[in-house]
């Protein structure tokens, strides 16, 4: 555990924000919730729960008497807020005590903090500084140094090394969401101090979105003729322009945002005319129209700054550096003006939202603690385990369900809070009662995780026994007919010249269902060809052979039915639905062509492509063939006998679709389909578990080589290559596809051989493997004997560079391998 | 990632425009693309259009108009959509949605 405090709050009139310092430099927590780095400092109270934030900013003004903001100001006065709905009165203490307890919860580590660094503005008397002090006491901090926000802030930029440098006076220039203030610091080797501060409490960037909104947003409108009734509604600030309004506002942060980084931005605007019909403005703002709006409230903070450096007999010369603090610095014309006016270097090394809090942590990793986070807490905790019964739908088709807890602890004086994992829900700290009914917002379509915590009067967390709270939300969660085996779509897998399988709806999925796969056509469809795309949708295992399937539907689109040719490339898209009775719907819409076709198919029919058919069965023979004629070499000749029983039956069905190719009838067919579909399945289920048992061990086997190779390796292509196969590994070695686990290992040993070849001990030996071979093996004999005889020379010289090119010419000299015909008719069903 | 968020709420507009404004160019078909892209990504996003609004849903930034009134509001305009990003685990909210939430008539 560190002997350092590390921990720093800046606590801010507007957003406060909470960072550490750690050995890697300083971390300025996220909002769980949002993941924003800062947290308004407003507080609500709304009935019987307190919220802290942006849900209690949003009604700031609309509920005055229940939330408030800026109470920092009123630190350390007697003036308090009376809580209409608590009908008791808050000081400015208590109010910042939860907006420190608040960032408390930002600690994703679940440290327990007893020690803290808290900035407060240079203004601060020591009444307002003890109040702050006692807000952190309040909030449970049980070791609170403060720190002025200026030092804070000149430290994180005297730690980025240039505080040598740079000694002398800085200028502090701290322009937020709502506060203007300005300090010089004085910072030598040894000392950082505030010399003197000036400050404005009502000036910060909400003053400039307004500013952009009247000066040029609504000027704009009122100039469209349609939209000029809309000056009327302004001058009596009727409903419909107030949110109007609001959107504007929205517009003007956005736009100001982009206007940092670009010289002008489009702010597209829907407004309704006076009958109700929308009328669409762009407005164009530049950046120029943006600093004209701006100029005068940045030339006031100016002058504060003039004025703080005249009454400290201060030219603007005297200043090293100007360093900016505060969201609203990011504004280029602020940087402007300070360098025109003061002449002055403008430091913007870092970030001015969060540079008082991360000056503090840097302040905070320096200062040894004086107390400890005790250990006892988190016994006596656990010692007192709040216990409760939960009960709540584990699924659920509403916007929102209840969810009751039942404490079986006494729970008098203690809080409770929960939020969604998500950060799309947070009830805020609420009373704990013995029974509680909530009521949870559920995002759509997803599991929902529910956090409950328990809190004590100090609003840190206790033990408790209540499990994660998770509800299903959409239709996959409700009772319904699940899919019976796997819907896939057949594709074609041109590398292997075969088709495959892949995965729509997989098995158990609970109907309806509805999906739109996006694919490419894999090959061009000639209007005046023969060859046809074919969308061919089937159930059964996806990991099994798509001829051992049983098609459910099957769209041919006959090639005279295109507009143009197809040309490969161009993008398709399939729209599967399943009804809850099983029918299929599938729409095929091609986007060169821009036609849709579609189909649907009955649940009690079957269908079946001759097309597809003979092709199917003429793939299957092919491989059974193959197949055998390895198993005989083997001597396996057990096996060779079943395949032949299977080549015979596969051969029968082949003829019997040619005999009776345009006869046959509907019934025919589907036998037909069926003997093939029986045949294909036995086959793919011969000797399955053998096969992918060997795959994988080949698999494993030669990864342990590749990977050293890939260690050794510069080829940055190389790296990546092999990292794509391993990232894909689990997936496929966990699978039951052993043509998908085949498939993988071809992929490695291609790695493989490409890195044999790029090694100079690789091309050396394929060069003598290639130079033995006899001239006459070679297209031509003279070439070749030429080639060989220069490749002696190359490798005599060790130039490898050149024996490779050698060796290439030599292999490319050799006659190409005959492809099978079956291999080189593939069709497939154009489908990529 | 901001990049992503960036294209994720030029779709939503896209959407609304077409919804707004009719799509007698079959655009539709490219946005569903285009959504269909960024899910395989891991990013969704929701529309929160006339939902109820209460201030437990901290999955929007809300812009109150006129007065507020516990139980009774709704959001009567969206500005941005809230967006998810599924990353293995359970999806997070990675942009709030931006609304003004209003008074039920």
């Amino acid at each position: 555990m560190s002997s350092t405090i590390d921990f720093a709050i800046d606590l801010g009139t507007t957003n406060s924000a909470i960072a550490r310092s750690t050995h890697d430099g300083v971390e300025v927590f996220k909002n769980p919730l949002d993941l924003k780095q800062t947290l308004p400092s407003v507080v609500g109270f709304r009935r019987n729960r307190i919220i802290v934030g942006d849900k209690a900013r949003e009604l700031l003004g609309k509920d005055p008497e229940n939330v408030f903001g800026g109470f920092k100001r009123k630190m350390g006065t007697t003036e308090t807020f009376f809580v209409g709905n608590l009908s008791e009165t808050k000081t400015p203490v208590e109010l910042s005590a939860y907006v420190l307890r608040e960032l408390k919860t930002f600690i994703h580590t679940g440290e327990e903090v007893a020690s803290v660094v808290i900035t407060i503005p240079a203004s601060f008397d020591t009444i307002q500084s003890n109040a702050t002090k006692k807000a952190g006491y309040e909030a449970g901090f049980e070791e609170v140094v403060l720190l002025q926000e200026p030092i804070a802030a000149c430290l994180a930029f005297a730690n980025k090394g240039d505080r040598a440098e740079k000694a002398g006076k800085w200028l502090v220039y701290d322009l937020g969401g709502g506060t203007f203030d300005v300090a010089i610091a004085s910072i030598n080797e040894q000392e950082l101090k505030i010399v003197d501060h000036r400050g404005d409490n009502f000036l910060g960037g909400l003053d400039f979105d307004h500013r952009l909104v009247t000066d040029v947003f609504l000027k704009e409108i009122f100039r469209n003729p349609a939209l000029a009734y809309l000056k009327k509604e302004y001058e009596e600030r009727t409903l419909d322009f107030r949110r109007l309004y609001q959107v504007l506002l929205l517009k003007a942060e956005e736009a100001k945002k982009q206007l940092s980084v670009k010289e002008a931005v489009d702010v597209e605007l829907e407004i309704n005319d006076e009958d109700g019909i929308e009328e669409e403005v762009v407005i164009t703002v530049t950046r120029d129209q943006f600093n004209e709006c701006i100029r005068e409230k940045l030339s006031y903070t100016l002058n504060l700054v003039e004025e703080l450096l005249a009454d400290n007999e201060l030219e603007p010369s005297d200043i090293r550096q100007v360093i900016l603090v505060g969201g609203s610095t990011y504004i280029p014309l602020v940087q402007e003006l300070l360098q025109t006016r003061l002449k002055t270097e403008v430091n913007t090394s870092v970030d001015p939202t969060t540079a008082v809090a991360a000056g503090a942590a840097q302040y905070a990793a320096g200062k040894p603690k004086k107390v400890k986070a005790t250990q006892e807490k988190e016994v006596s905790n656990s010692d007192q385990e709040i216990k409760a019964r939960v009960s709540y739908p584990k699924s659920s088709m509403d916007g929102e369900e209840v969810l009751l807890l039942d404490f079986e602890s006494n729970v008098e004086g203690y809080f409770y809070r929960i939020r969604r994992e998500d950060g799309g829900f947070d009830t805020g700290i609420r009373n704990a009662k013995q029974k509680v009914r909530e009521f949870l917002t559920l995002a759509p379509d997803r599991l929902n995780n529910f956090k409950v915590e328990v809190l004590n009067v100090q609003n840190v967390p206790v033990a408790n026994n209540i499990p994660l709270i998770g509800i299903l939300h959409g239709k996959f969660s409700i009772d319904g007919q699940p899919l019976p085996h796997d819907i896939c779509l057949e594709v074609d897998d041109l590398e292997e010249k075969r088709t495959k399988l892949e995965v729509v709806f997989p098995k158990n999925s609970i109907l309806p269902l509805n999906k739109t796969i996006y694919r490419e056509v894999s090959k061009t469809i000639y209007r005046d060809g023969e060859e046809k795309l074919i969308v061919n949708v089937l159930e059964g295992d996806r990991y099994a052979l798509p001829e051992t399937n049983q098609t459910i539907g099957i769209i041919e689109i006959d090639p005279a039915k295109l507009d143009m040719d197809l040309v490969k490339g161009s993008d398709l898209e399939i729209r599967m639905e399943i009804t809850e009775s099983r029918d299929l719907h599938i729409s095929v819409y091609l986007n060169q062509t821009d036609q849709e076709f579609d189909h649907l198919f009955n649940s009690s029919e079957k269908y079946v492509s001759t097309t597809r058919l003979e092709e199917e069965l003429s793939l299957l023979i092919h491989k059974i063939r193959k197949d055998l004629k390895e198993k005989e070499g083997k001597e396996d000749f057990e096996t060779a006998a079943t395949l032949r029983e299977y080549l015979a039956e596969a051969m029968a069905v082949e003829e019997e679709v040619a005999l009776m190719k345009n006869t046959l009838s509907g019934d025919e067919k589907y036998h037909i389909c069926e003997r093939k579909r029986r045949v294909a399945q036995k086959y793919d289920q011969l000797g399955k578990h053998a096969r992918l048992t060997k795959a994988r061990i080949e698999y494993y086997q030669l990864k342990e080589g590749v990977e050293t190779q890939v260690e050794e390796s510069d080829d940055k292509t190389i790296k990546l290559r092999f990292k794509e196969i391993a990232d894909r590994e689990n997936e496929v070695m966990k699978g039951q596809s052993v043509y998908m686990v085949e498939s993988h290992v071809k992929k490695l040993k291609s790695l493989n051989n490409e890195l044999y070849i790029n090694s100079d001990e690789g091309i050396i030996d394929l060069y003598y493997r290639v130079s033995v071979m006899d001239n006459s093996s070679f297209t031509d004999k003279k070439l070749a004997a030429n080639f060989k005889e220069q490749g002696q020379k190359a490798l005599e010289r060790q130039n490898y560079k050149e024996l490779k090119v050698i060796v290439f010419n030599l292999l490319h000299l050799l006659p190409a391998k005959k492809e099978s015909s079956v291999w080189k008719n593939f069709k497939g069903t154009g489908i990529g | 990632m901001d990049s992503i968020i960036g294209i994720a709420n030029q779709v939503f507009e896209i959407e609304q425009k077409l919804s707004a404004k009719g799509d007698s160019s079959g655009v539709a078909r490219n946005v569903n693309r285009m959504k269909h892209h960024l899910e395989e990504f891991g990013y969704t996003f929701h529309n929160p259009l006339h939902e109820d609004y209460n201030d437990t849903r901290t999955d929007c930034e809300a812009s109150i108009v006129g007065d507020f009134e516990d139980g009774n509001m709704y959001i009567s305009k969206v500005i941005k959509p809230i967006i998810f990003k599924d990353s293995g685990g359970a999806p997070g909210i990675v942009q709030k949605a931006v609304v003004i939430v209003e008074k039920k008539a």
